[in-house]
């Protein structure tokens, strides 16, 4: 028993009442201002940081445009220009060729990927009497 | 206790919060309201109070450190809302001393309360509470009609429970001279 239920004796029971179905739709009220509360400030932050994104993306983009598809086509074109400068240079080099190199190559067994420019240079320049002496 | 850090732990966690909150309203809500109705009385402003508060609330929930129990921090932050709002209009009646200013203020909505059903002895019990000074009025509520035990109206009031049962007392003494005044 409480110490103070002897002072006083008044009803405790509750004089106040509330309007009907307050306490039904209470819950649905308190969510969606909640739900209201919490938009706008998105919505603010979005808008505060919606130039910086956009400046960005601006900068990505220009940099995509320009920096990639460059930097793509130069590699391209420096390494067909390499291949290239590899090959000519090998077929024009080999009627410059000195005999013992030429029949060197011939003989050894890795198929370089100018062989057949070798052959064709070899059926020009090479007579078939001095071909088949030196195969010997 | 168990259903109480379980309820704490979902609200920790962003993809549970809203559930978790609409559970926390649904278990709170009549307590607080009553809580806040008790001190401020009339309806609707009780009803901004608690939609105020809980807003507080699910901002706060984070902060909570279980320094206390979930249920004691929820009447704090309740409480609080609800003498900030008093303040507050007690603010627009600048020219009476702050208690008296107070007392007006909810004589004036008791008497104009339409959700007021209680009898000639309930009214008149009210109107000698709504004349106690706000932190007698705010202990004897808690303590007559809602039964809160002292320990946990210290957590929740800030106040050691000494000096809440001297401001139980005083009320009590000053609502049964009102009735011997006004017989």
């Amino acid at each position: 028993m409480r110490e103070e239920d002897n002072e006083l004796k008044f009803s405790r029971a509750n004089p106040f009442r509330v309007p009907d179905g307050y306490f039904e739709s209470l819950d649905a009220r308190i969510l969606a201002r909640i739900t209201a509360a919490e938009t706008p400030r998105k919505v603010r932050i979005y808008r505060i940081l919606r130039p910086i994104i956009g400046l960005a993306a601006c900068f990505a983009i220009s940099f995509l445009i320009l920096y990639f598809p460059g930097k793509q086509i130069g590699k391209s074109v420096s390494i067909s220009a390499d291949i290239r400068s590899e090959r000519t240079d090998e077929v024009i080099n080999y009627p410059f060729l000195d005999d013992n190199t030429f029949f060197n190559a011939l003989n050894t067994e890795q198929d370089s990927p100018a062989s057949d420019e070798m052959m064709k240079v070899m059926v020009t320049y090479v007579a078939d009497y001095d071909l088949v002496y030196r195969m010997k | 206790m168990t259903d109480e850090k379980q309820l704490l732990s979902e609200l920790r966690d962003g993809r549970l919060k809203e559930k978790a909150f609409g559970k926390l309203v649904a278990a709170y809500k009549q307590q607080l309201y009553w809580q806040i109705r008790r001190i401020v009385l009339d309806h609707d402003d009780a009803d901004d109070v608690l939609q105020n508060a809980f807003i507080k609330i699910w901002k706060n929930i984070d902060s909570f450190r279980e320094e206390s129990s979930l249920y004691t921090w929820l009447y704090r932050v309740t409480t609080n809302e609800a003498l900030s709002f008093m303040k507050q209009k007690r603010r627009q009646l600048t020219t009476r001393i702050e208690d008296e200013r107070d007392s007006d203020y909810l004589l004036n909505s008791l008497h104009a309360d339409p959700y007021f059903e209680g009898d000639e002895v309930q009214l008149k019990l009210q109107e000698a509470i709504a004349l106690l000074p706000e932190k007698q009025r705010l202990v004897f509520n808690m303590r007559y009609f809602e039964n809160i035990k002292y320990d946990d109206m210290e957590q929740i009031l800030g106040t050691s429970t000494g000096a809440l049962k001297a401001s139980f007392h005083h009320a009590v003494k000053k609502i049964e001279d009102y009735f011997n005044t006004t017989d």
